[in-house]
């Protein structure tokens, strides 16, 4: 056998002996993330519609500028290869979080050594908020990967200083800006940690290599990503920008709560608020993993700690004058929060950190599971069945009508009605913008005359105020007219079928099933 | 620390977190003293009284080591090594192999000019053959009259030396002892220079390791801040006085069973100036079990709030920066009443479903920015060498504070008790009654939470009660283990840190 051959096989044998355990973590993480049991909501149907198109060119030509173009680039492709199924459309998304799981396993290798390798493996292997982005088919896994990958060469620049290393900073960092405008902002926390360090470095030569390394990497990803701050300046920056109206309230409690969840995930409301409620055992956990831990504040740590708390905090603040907040904004820190969890609760002799990890590893497994079978978790978007229902009820002699306007979406990827029912959306943006605030009756005597039933679907879920209102008046209007009245409950929305007879049905095995092939 | 550049990257770093730590205390105290959100008033009041000592005694930290000072202290001359040294060994009945490798180590001191003496009041023989073996100065007396601070009175007028080492009987000191300290004397104002103890029990027990905890954080960043701002004071041993500033304010104080600390206020009182060398010279034994913690912390307690209550913090002729440092001092003798009545608080609130706030979900969002901060500042401060442990100590020490804080109050006597530097097979049960107590309060208050009050605001007050429940129940654990200490492991064994809170590598 050549030389080369037996070295490169010791190598390999070198490296399975020591980071078997990638291999475990790899299929856990997989089956977490192949676990995937809810319906597309509005966005990735979204990210569908924009990438299944006959060419490149209308694929760019009907991306918008909320978002910048790489992720809807990518999946158009993609999409060439795998379909428009759910799986072939989530499968970008979970083979991005596959290589975020060997990337921040390679990374933590590479800073703290393989046993917090391991720890930080487990950890995104089982995070509920990494499974999630991992399966939805927007740009957040692919930001998750290239965040991973700027966090990692920007470390390996402060310490190896090589050529190799800013090369591929810059290449990862404008890959993350391109993928979503968070990405930006990461370039924008690593070039403080670079002054910073530079403002501590109090003259040395040897820190001047990796600033200058750093303006020159940054430099060139400015230049590269320009075009996307005149984008972001049109969509955000100008009178009616901004984006969509949220009623959320912007307190600092949401976006703590929505670090909460950005840790544990998305569950039902009851959970979460009894999860939340348990905050204070943060006051024991917290002091033992940080006092008495020597080694907490390194260059490295330091780091970490800067990208996560520094991230979450200048997000939180902003969302006390912009509406932007959402877990999902934060995704480009959550690579180092992970390395920073796994870094602060492991030392070796730790017995006590050791079982402090086991319990949380233990919390977020269940928490993921929870998250993606939990019967009562809002965010399960159980469109499919919903869809299908009344696909499979409805016929020409019945309406279907729908809040809020913009679910035509999830009935353009979902809903295939062999029986030809009419379909259509109440806009309640003309009715309520154009003055004519409230005033549904025309519609509706139009929508119903004649029909045998109206099967009347919509979701609060989408946090619009406008719903509940369109709904409320919607039914109250209905109800008068047919006697007969059947409510069918999926995890985020309602079917309501009026008829003028007993003859409304109830969601079955057998009528929720689909029937559609891609 | 001893790196000029180190130091002040490390102050540097130290300054932005108290900066930030300020201002997330400024937002904290912003919600909570707002009226709207009072719910039910007693509780609201129980829990500002306790939260305001506590953000007091948090501010006060931030003020004392945002001027750490590290001593420039130049290298010792010729000049230096002709002052005269007495080096004083206390001893009250300590057993005789403790004192003996005190006294081989204090005879070890590089220093011509020294002198080594046994102040022996111990009861039972033996002292003075080990003087008489090791050919060092043997001084009794035929009293006790004034305990440790008498004893040292006493040598004073039969020694003739400039200076005056104090080494209590288990404190061993290292070679260059005087030759790391002494040119702090060259400046003539300086009445005395202390140096860090450190326990080398530490493994022995959970008692001496938790113990040597707690004074990590006192021995590095707090003693540096005191330093800065000219506010040093004696801890009793390990520390060189002027035989002058000594004599000038008539010997070590005897009105205290602090002795220590009375005769530091009592020199600057007059003037005089303190330095710390924030360098460990000298390693000792920590109380090995519950009953010898609580005796030392017994008489810590007391003495220090005597001196609050009776002494000079208000006295003349302090500045104010020495007083507010007493005055931090002091009260932290009170921890332990405060810690009581949150948990008071609490398990009214498990009982009652009463809550001192309205929007309790808001709470978290203000106060965990604080509370980690804060945590962040200490940690950082120490240099990890301040450990949770030490919390959980002396948290479980509100016994002992309480008992302090009320005898001090009512003027009960309590006697110098040498804390005892072995264990011995006592189970301290009773020590841990109220902790029981107040488990038993609280795990009912969950139990009533868990059947019949479970709400978010139940489930808060039980995540808290269950943290306490942790922190009393390991006390209690510990005080029905009978600790058997093993030998002292040689003195300065390969643990001994060179600084009490010395900066670690940077990269772990």
């Amino acid at each position: 056998m050549p030389d080369h051959e037996s070295t490169s096989e010791t190598r390999l044998k070198h490296a399975l002996s020591r980071h078997w355990p990638l291999l475990p973590i790899f299929a856990v993480a997989l089956a977490l993330r192949l676990l995937v049991t809810r319906g597309f909501w509005i966005d990735e149907i979204t990210s569908i519609i924009q990438a299944n198109t006959s060419n490149i060119s209308e694929t760019l030509a009907l991306i918008p500028t909320v978002h910048p173009p790489l992720y809807h680039i990518i999946l158009h492709y993609w999409v060439g290869f795998f379909g428009i199924s759910e799986l072939g459309i989530r499968s970008m998304s979970i083979a991005f979080g596959m290589a975020s799981v060997v990337a921040l396993y390679i990374f933590a290798n590479r800073f703290f050594g393989r046993n917090i390798a391991i720890i930080c493996g487990i950890i995104v292997a089982v995070s509920p908020f990494h499974v999630w982005y991992s399966q939805e088919a927007r740009m957040y896994s692919p930001l998750f990967f290239f965040a991973t990958l700027s966090l990692y060469f920007f470390m390996k620049l402060l310490e190896e200083r090589k050529t190799a290393s800013w090369i591929g900073w810059a290449v990862s960092t404008i890959l993350a800006a391109y993928t979503h405008y968070t990405g930006g902002f990461l370039f924008f926390m690593e070039g403080m940690y670079a002054l910073y360090y530079w403002l501590l470095s109090d003259g040395r030569k040897e820190a001047n290599r990796p600033i200058i390394q750093w303006i020159i990497g940054g430099v060139v990803v400015i230049a590269a990503v320009s075009p996307l701050l005149f984008f972001f300046g049109n969509r955000y920056g100008g009178p009616g920008g901004g984006l969509s109206p949220s009623t959320v309230q912007h307190s600092f409690a949401v976006a703590v709560t929505t670090v909460g969840e950005m840790i544990f995930g998305y569950h039902s409301k009851g959970v979460l608020v009894r999860f939340g409620a348990s905050w204070p055992l943060l006051i024991y956990v917290v002091p033992i993993a940080l006092l008495g831990y020597k080694y907490i504040f390194n260059s490295k740590t330091k780091f970490l700690t800067w990208i996560a708390l520094g991230t979450t905090l200048v997000l939180a603040v902003a969302a006390y004058a912009y509406p932007m907040f959402n877990p999902r904004y934060l995704t480009v820190m959550v690579p180092a929060a992970f390395l920073l969890f796994a870094r602060v609760f492991v030392r070796p002799n730790g017995s006590v950190r050791l079982a402090i990890l086991g319990v949380m590893v233990a919390l977020l497994s269940v928490a993921s599971l929870d998250q993606a079978l939990g019967s009562k978790n809002e965010l399960r978007y159980d469109n499919r069945p919903a869809m299908n229902f009344v696909a499979r009820s409805a016929t020409q002699r019945d309406q279907v009508i729908y809040t809020p306007p913009y679910s035509y979406m999830v009935f353009n990827y979902y809903y295939y009605s062999p029986n030809k029912a009419q379909v259509f959306g109440i806009p309640q943006n003309d009715l309520f913008d154009n003055g004519t605030y409230g005033d549904l009756s025309p519609i509706l005597t139009r929508l119903v005359a004649g029909k045998q039933r109206i099967f009347f679907v919509y979701s609060f879920r989408e946090q619009d105020p406008r719903v509940p209102l369109v709904v409320t008046r919607a039914n109250r209007f209905i109800v008068q007219r047919y006697p007969y009245r059947r409510i069918s409950k999926f995890s985020n929305i309602t079917v309501v079928c009026y008829s003028v007879a007993k003859d409304c049905p109830k969601p079955t095995e057998a009528n929720i099933r689909s029937t559609r092939s891609f | 620390m001893n790196n000029r550049r180190e130091q002040r990257k490390y102050m540097r770093t130290l300054r932005v977190l108290i900066v930030l730590n300020f201002l997330a205390a400024v937002f904290y105290l912003s919600w909570i003293l707002d009226p709207m959100k009072i719910d039910f008033l007693a509780l609201y009041v129980a829990f500002i009284v306790a939260e305001a000592f506590n953000i007091w005694q948090a501010s006060g930290y931030w003020i004392t080591v945002w001027g750490q000072k590290w001593p420039n202290l130049p290298e010792r001359a010729e000049e230096d090594m002709k002052k005269t040294v007495d080096i004083y060994i206390t001893v009250c009945n300590e057993p005789e192999e403790i004192v003996e490798r005190t006294l081989s180590a204090a005879l070890a001191i590089d220093h011509p000019a020294k002198a080594v003496y046994l102040l022996d009041d111990s009861e039972a023989p033996g002292v003075s053959g080990l003087a008489a073996k090791h050919a060092c100065g043997y001084i009794t007396r035929g009293d006790r009259a004034g305990a440790k601070a008498g004893n040292i009175n006493n040598a004073l007028t039969v020694t003739k030396g400039d200076y005056i080492l104090i080494l209590d009987a288990d404190h061993v000191p290292l070679p260059e002892f005087l030759a790391r300290t002494m040119t702090g004397f060259r400046d003539e104002r300086i009445a005395f220079v202390q140096t860090p103890q450190w326990y080398e029990n530490i493994n022995s027990s959970q008692v001496a390791s938790s113990s040597n905890d707690q004074q990590q954080l006192f021995y590095g960043p707090i003693l540096r801040g005191k330093n800065g701002l000219g506010a040093v004071f004696s801890c009793g041993t390990n520390v060189i006085f002027r035989r002058t500033a000594l004599e000038e304010v008539g010997g070590v104080a005897t009105d205290s069973i602090t002795e220590d600390l009375s005769t530091s206020i009592n020199l600057q009182q007059l003037g005089w100036k303190s330095v710390y060398v924030p360098e460990v010279l000298a390693s000792g034994l920590g109380p090995e079990d519950l009953g010898a913690y609580s005796s030392q912390q017994m008489r810590w307690a007391r003495g220090g709030l005597a001196v609050l209550l009776n002494k000079g913090v208000f006295g003349e002729n302090l500045t104010l920066a020495q007083r507010y440092q007493y005055l931090l001092s002091f009260a932290y003798w009170l921890t332990g009443p405060v810690y009581v009545l949150y948990l008071l608080a609490l398990t009214f609130g498990l009982y009652t479903g009463e809550r001192p706030f309205r929007e309790v979900l808001e709470y978290p969002a203000h106060f965990l920015p604080y509370f980690l901060l804060t945590l962040a500042t200490i940690a950082y401060s120490a240099r990890g060498s301040f450990t949770f442990r030490a919390v959980w100590l002396t948290l479980c020490s509100f016994p002992i504070h309480i008992g302090a804080f009320f005898s001090t109050i009512t003027g009960k006597k309590l006697g110098f008790v040498v804390t005892p530097k072995t264990a011995n097979s006592n189970s301290y049960l009773r020590l841990a009654v109220p902790h029981m107590f107040l488990m038993a309060m609280m795990a009912g208050g969950m139990i009533h939470v868990f059947f019949w009050a479970n709400t978010p605001s139940g489930i808060s007050n039980s995540a808290f009660a269950a943290g306490h429940l942790i922190v009393l129940g390991s006390y209690i654990m510990l005080s029905r283990r009978a600790e058997i200490a093993p030998a002292p492991s040689p003195a300065f064994g390969h643990t001994q840190p060179r600084e009490v809170i010395a900066l670690e590598s940077a990269e772990g």
